[in-house]
């Protein structure tokens, strides 16, 4: 028993560590299988990684902090354009400092706007939340001379290294090569910004954070400072959106302001519900749908001969989000990837070996 | 590996494997590409596009595609071109907006990335001046050429920085020379006001009547968003200011939906000057399904087609062809009116078709843009279509025409063809119409 319980040890004495090795091991694990995988699969891994990157913010804003928000698609927009606007002036930073750019505007807006949030509970949060969303594509329009108005920006397409070139046996202009650097890179940023989520959860800001979802009143007790930790709790939640809506910008090579409209910011809280909230696998399940929703909507109408352009076929992909949505909240409210944890956890609680002991030292 | 950590690596281990698992569901299948250009076979020929099949910019532009993709069915069911059958796939982007009943991916370069995995020969028809630019250095650096691209933006013609990319219609600008001219030779006088569109369509087309000296006494400009948020209502004060600067001839760029509320609020108001509107936002019977209670019988406006009422050759032509695609145009009988979107995807159909024709058996990309600057087409366009090193815009000329009733347009100045080119300093010309008839082999039976 004795070695079982020097790794139960090494867990609670290193957590971060072991976050760490696990990040990595998850991370190298995507990066190999992106070797295997076809150009649109790495793309659709891509985009798909940013948006689990967004909607892991508002994991961490609607499940740790319980503040509703239907304004991270706004956030996402902002980081976008921020990095934009940034590569376009400066083509010469690195990618790395691109990312931190979007994340610290989309932090500086979210402390804008978590400001007044700290006022506002439940619908009247939600309804200021909903008027950001609103307001981003006019505000761009109005900032046309940093913005180029309702135009899209282009930016500069990220090229791949010779190295990964060799590795595939392909130029580096080809297909290939530029979609595999493009999902390998935006593996490794979401692995960072899984990380940091995972210890930001589980560190005393992240505990401060939930106690504050589940009694305020015990919360200021405790000494927590509401008004601070909602604020924060924004800021961390825009900064995640402003980090995924620049990467997505630099995945694609080009930003639009219509693509940011109440409508994705909605798209995002019903990702995050039916992935499950508060958990990060929720989030890149998320982040799958997203990616690869319409490919599996074509699929049913292939396999089921329902016609694309048929009434049915037309509405499909809203008739069975919205089901989702609502057998989700129903039966399964911890989303797919929290009820699929809930359940292994419970099950685990069982057994006499892993069932969590009341004190806290070995034997 | 204990079962202590499979407990805190479980469940996230298995939503993972799971997402990776169903990521590989998703790959979609290597395909066979011949030894030779990507796209093409022996027996066939692959090429796509992005198009706003349904969503904010459907209304009257998803016919577009589809009536190309008829020109190319038709070609199919006689042979084919050199044995090989044109496979058009259409991938629906709802004009990269998400919302108002888009039921595609409302992404463009998702859906540009979606094509070149397929791989397709070119994009062929895209529409779109935004949806386009945005994927311009992707389909450059691949190596796809970008061709007949549906827009008048300018952005289409550069051939120095995008060699394989080429537009089809005329440019905004070109069009309001030709406009106008027009008006100062026939409304002399009458005190002019512009509203237009809030990018290089309203800033093409105002540029374009600066350099034929129509200047306007009031200019204004709307955004898409806006009209979008706020509905006909954000149209009220254009108008209004027009109505206040007794304007007497306004000119619209605007899209059909921006059409609809200026000709609505202007009707509310009793406001009635000689309307002026872009070919991009004038078709009646668009305008119709727009909005009901609009129309905008009386306006004049600009035409690179002929009218589907003159008797034209083509016209004949384009309705069989139509006819024969129930698919595309499910409900389509021999007298269904026929719009300006199903004659302008006829247009750069035809145009297609016969630069793949012109190349022969041997087709590569780099030939066929080869192919494309050297061939003088036979279209169904009432001035030449004819690209050069400096010109990849397309067609530089038409009719000026006004429309007669809710589902017609006709020629105004005795059917005058104007031409120009898009530099401000080159004057606009009238030139005899190229008689086209429908080229042989086109012909059915």
């Amino acid at each position: 028993m004795t070695p079982v319980f020097a790794v139960i040890d090494f867990r609670r004495a290193h957590p971060v560590l072991v976050r760490a090795l696990l990040t990595l091991l998850f991370t190298c694990l995507a990066l190999f299988l992106t070797y295997f995988f076809d150009p649109l699969t790495n793309y659709n891994l891509a985009t798909g990684a940013a948006m689990a990157i967004v909607i892991l913010g508002l994991s961490f804003l609607t499940g740790a902090s319980g503040q509703v928000s239907l304004g991270n698609g706004a956030f996402m927009g902002i980081g976008a354009y921020a990095a934009a606007i940034w590569a376009v002036h400066h083509t010469t930073t690195p990618l790395v400092g691109t990312l931190a750019l979007a994340t610290l505007v989309g932090a500086a807006v979210g402390f804008l706007i978590g400001l007044p949030a700290t006022r506002l509970r439940g619908p009247y949060l939600a309804g200021m939340t909903i008027a950001f969303a609103l307001a981003f594509e006019p505000l761009v329009s109005i900032f046309s001379s940093w913005t180029n108005g309702d135009a899209p920006i282009q930016t500069p397409l990220l090229t791949p290294p010779g190295w990964l070139a060799s590795l595939v046996h392909a130029p580096t202009s080809s297909l290939t090569t530029t979609n595999m650097w493009l999902a390998d890179i935006s593996i490794v940023v979401t692995g960072v910004a899984f990380f940091f989520m995972a210890n930001l959860f589980r560190s005393r800001t992240g505990r401060a954070m939930r106690l504050v979802r589940e009694n305020e009143v015990a919360a200021e007790l405790a000494g927590v400072s509401l008004p601070r930790a909602r604020v924060v709790a924004f800021m961390v939640s825009a900064a995640f959106a402003g980090l995924g809506g620049g990467l997505t910008t630099l995945v694609q090579g080009s930003v639009q302001s219509s693509t940011f409209n109440l409508g994705l910011s909605i798209t995002i809280l019903s990702l995050l519900v039916i992935g499950g909230i508060g958990t990060l696998s929720g989030a890149l399940l998320g982040g799958l749908i997203f990616a690869y929703s319409q490919n599996w909507i074509t699929w049913i109408e292939g396999k089921t001969g329902i016609s694309s352009t048929s009434n049915l076929g037309g509405n499909l992909k809203g008739i069975i989000f919205g089901l989702a949505l609502i057998l989700v909240m129903l039966l399964a409210p911890l989303g797919i990837a929290g009820s699929i944890r809930f359940v292994i956890l419970r099950q685990f609680k069982k057994h006499p070996l892993t069932r969590p002991s009341q004190s806290s030292t070995p034997q | 590996m204990s079962r202590l950590h499979l407990r805190r690596i479980a469940a996230p281990a298995l939503a993972v494997s799971l997402s990776m698992g169903v990521a590989v569901l998703g790959l979609t299948a290597a395909s066979a590409t011949a030894a030779g250009s990507p796209g093409v076979t022996n027996t066939s020929i692959t090429i796509g596009a992005t198009v706003p099949l349904t969503g904010i910019a459907s209304t009257g532009y998803n016919e577009v595609a589809k009536a190309a993709n008829a020109v190319f069915k038709y070609v199919n069911s006689k042979g084919g071109i050199n044995h090989r059958k044109i496979n058009y796939i259409l991938k629906d982007d709802c004009y990269n907006t998400p919302g108002f009943g888009c039921t595609g991916t409302p992404n463009t370069t998702t859906q540009t990335q979606a094509l070149l995995a397929v791989p397709v020969f070119a994009t062929v028809g895209s529409l779109g001046t935004p949806t386009q630019e945005s994927v311009r250095n992707l389909l450059k650096s691949h190596g796809v050429p970008q061709l007949f691209v549906n827009s008048g933006s300018e952005a289409w013609n550069n051939p120095s920085h995008y060699p394989m990319l080429f537009g089809w219609q005329q440019s905004y600008i070109v069009e309001s020379k030709i406009l106008g001219t027009y008006m100062n030779k026939h409304l002399k006088g009458k005190k002019l006001c512009f509203l237009g569109q809030n990018d290089d369509f309203g800033g093409g087309g105002l540029q374009g009547l600066k350099d034929v000296h129509a200047n306007p006494a009031l200019v204004q400009k709307y955004s898409v968003t806006s009209l979008v948020l706020g509905g006909a209502a954000y149209f009220t004060p254009f108008i209004k200011a027009e109505q206040t600067a007794s304007c007497k001839v306004v000119f619209l760029d605007t899209i059909p939906g921006a059409t609809a509320a200026a000709l609505g609020n202007a009707a509310a108001l009793s406001f009635h000057p000689q309307w002026v509107i872009s070919s991009v936002g004038s078709d009646p019977i668009t305008l119709h399904k727009e909005s009901s209670a609009v129309n905008d019988v009386g306006a004049i406006t600009f035409a690179e087609l002929p009218a589907s009422t003159d008797t034209n050759p083509w016209n004949a032509w384009d309705r069989k062809v139509l006819l024969a695609d129930p698919a595309d145009f499910p409900g389509f009988t021999a007298t269904t009116p026929m719009d300006g979107n199903m004659a302008y995807g006829i247009g750069w159909g035809v145009s297609f078709v016969e630069a793949l024709r012109a190349e022969g058996k041997n087709v590569t990309r780099a030939g066929f843009v080869a192919t494309l600057l050297k061939t003088t087409f036979q279209t169904p366009a009432l001035t030449p279509l004819k690209y050069s090193k400096s010109n990849h815009e397309g067609l530089l000329g038409g009719y000026v025409d006004t429309v007669t009733s809710q589902t017609a347009t006709t020629a105004v100045a005795g059917k005058t063809v104007y031409v120009t080119t898009p530099t401000t300093s080159s004057k606009v010309v009238v030139t005899h119409k190229v008689s086209t008839s429908v080229p042989a082999w086109l012909q059915p039976g």
